[in-house]
């Protein structure tokens, strides 16, 4: 009976640690948020870092999203194997399916590894040799240099992750559908273009940019506060995936709501 | 116009090397994958000497993840369902609702979703793990000691992986169904019994246990790409920060490849 009671009591303290501490992440990552909007720009670093963190992630989203090209025709594939389809409803689906759902969740994820984890190791590796120190003594604000650059690089950056991740998975899919199902290039092309609304565009691409700019502010803020040596910078890198995965799932579904 | 031509060939030869050159060391990463998935396969027949360890990496990197998974298979739910009910708006009818979902979640999307979310959090940590290990030249001293590095360190987190990611990927697709039935009753125009038929209509079995294969094989690539990039760091602190990042953009894209490859090749 007490080991009982004993069990009950830790799961209980497990559960109200757990929420407390995700309460106080989010109201810090608020906070942190807060603060970095009031700062000013420096456009000479924006620039620097719209080439380094988003240029050079370019050719990973280009790799992804030709497989997310597949992934899409093999799901459509799936979905209507049983239904008798017209072919040109193929390319309405699947033109929805990697502008508004596949294509901004599955680069989203991507790019958390690749701008989030990046960015996070390197303020992080700034934060353990004390460089973010040695700035605010030297009375320049990292704020304004560093973080805020980078956040705005990635706004600026979005944009041209959906257009470029987009352009090649609808390549792809074509490419796949007429190699395996036997669809002409003219009924895809055709569906797509006679079924196209601009509430796909427009999700996109606010999706694509909000993703975009959440891994560039978690990554920014875990690595601000990371402390502990190696340890610490491997520490930040992995809170920050883990954390800006789900909060990419969770502002998928907000966006949907909101904008469908 | 001399100096033009040569400018030309050189330019054109600056491109031609960092191309190759990429080649080149893609090829060389390909090679030294090869060579520690081939290793450790071989030190696998001594995995049942260490159950042990293999139980504590299970706890570690699968039961911890637990809850993370949840919470993403549940946005994954509620997501499919909003989504498909735009696609299906007026062309297909609502019927078909639960077929859709259901398919979609148990092929795609539960198996990739869960082992992207998964894989960042696993390969992240072997990396630092074996990184930090590898920067203090702890790997070193085990192979002085003519322990195999191998055979302590990667094989059991590889059966580790392969054995919780199908356990992790089953408990995601009933939190992900759960949410999809909680999101279609309350945010469309559908009844509870009409979606519950299409859940079930065309359903097979084998869409499930194609998801489950998928996910062991995505288990063994976070494995390698997490272990891969450990024992790969050089140049210190900044070093481990930098095969984290590595090993995480390399297993999602492994993960989306071999995605394709698997569905490809039993269709």
């Amino acid at each position: 009976m007490k080991a009982l009671k004993n069990k009950a009591d830790k799961v209980a303290e497990w559960t109200g640690s757990v929420f407390r501490t995700s309460v106080e992440n989010i109201g810090s990552l608020a906070l942190f948020f807060i603060r970095l909007s009031r700062e000013k720009w420096h456009r000479g670093m924006i620039v620097e870092q719209m080439y380094v963190t988003g240029v050079k992630s370019l050719s990973f989203v280009a790799m992804s999203s030709v497989f997310v090209g597949f992934i899409t025709i093999m799901t459509y594939t799936n979905l209507t194997a049983r239904l008798n389809v017209e072919p040109f409803i193929m390319g309405m689906m699947v033109s929805r399916l990697v502008f508004m759902e596949l294509g901004p969740t599955l680069v989203g994820l991507i790019l958390a590894g690749k701008i989030g984890a990046k960015i996070a190791s390197e303020i992080s590796f700034m934060r353990i040799a004390e460089q973010i120190d040695a700035l605010t003594c030297l009375s320049l604000n990292p704020m304004r240099y560093l973080i805020n650059s980078r956040v705005v690089a990635c706004l600026l950056m979005g944009p041209v992750f959906f257009a470029t991740s987009s352009l090649i998975a609808i390549l792809s899919s074509q490419v796949f559908a007429e190699l395996t199902c036997g669809v002409s290039a003219a009924d895809f092309y055709s569906g797509m273009k006679n079924s196209f609304q601009l509430t796909i565009a427009v999700m996109g691409i606010v999706k694509v940019t909000s993703f975009s700019v959440t891994n560039a502010i978690v990554g920014c803020y875990y690595g601000y506060y990371a402390s502990g040596g190696a340890l610490g910078i491997g520490k930040a890198t992995r809170n920050t995936v883990v954390a800006s995965s789900l909060l990419i799932l969770l502002e998928n579904i907000i966006l949907t709501t909101l904008l469908l | 116009m001399d100096s033009g031509k040569s400018s030309l060939i050189n330019l054109l030869a600056s491109h031609f090397l960092i191309i190759s050159s990429y080649i080149a060391s893609f090829m060389r990463h390909t090679a030294r994958m090869g060579y520690l998935i081939v290793n450790t396969l071989g030190q696998l027949k001594y995995s049942l000497k260490m159950k042990a360890a293999i139980v504590n990496e299970m706890k570690t990197s699968g039961l911890d993840s637990l809850p993370l998974v949840m919470a993403a298979s549940a946005f994954i739910g509620g997501e499919t369902v909003l989504q498909t009910e735009f696609q299906f708006s007026g062309i297909v009818p609502l019927r078909y609702l639960g077929m859709a979902v259901c398919k979609a979640l148990t092929t795609e999307l539960c198996p990739v979703i869960v082992a992207f979310v998964v894989s960042s959090r696993v390969s992240t940590s072997y990396a630092a793990e074996i990184g930090t290990m590898k920067t203090g030249e702890q790997i070193d001293a085990l192979s002085c000691l003519s322990l195999n590095p191998l055979r302590y360190l990667a094989v059991p987190k590889l059966v580790a992986c392969v054995i919780m990611l199908p356990i992790l990927v089953v408990f995601g697709e009933l939190v992900a169904f759960l949410a999809s039935i909680i999101t279609a009753v309350l945010a469309i125009d559908i009844t509870l019994h009409s979606y519950l038929q299409g859940l079930r209509l065309f359903f097979h079995p084998a869409d499930l246990l194609v998801g489950i294969f998928k996910s062991s094989v995505f288990g063994a690539i976070i494995c390698f790409t997490g272990v891969y990039c450990g024992f790969n760091t050089d140049g210190g602190a900044a070093g481990v920060g930098r095969s984290t990042t590595t090993a995480v953009v390399v297993s999602a894209i492994l993960i989306l490849a071999f995605d394709f490859l698997i569905a490809y090749l039993l269709k």
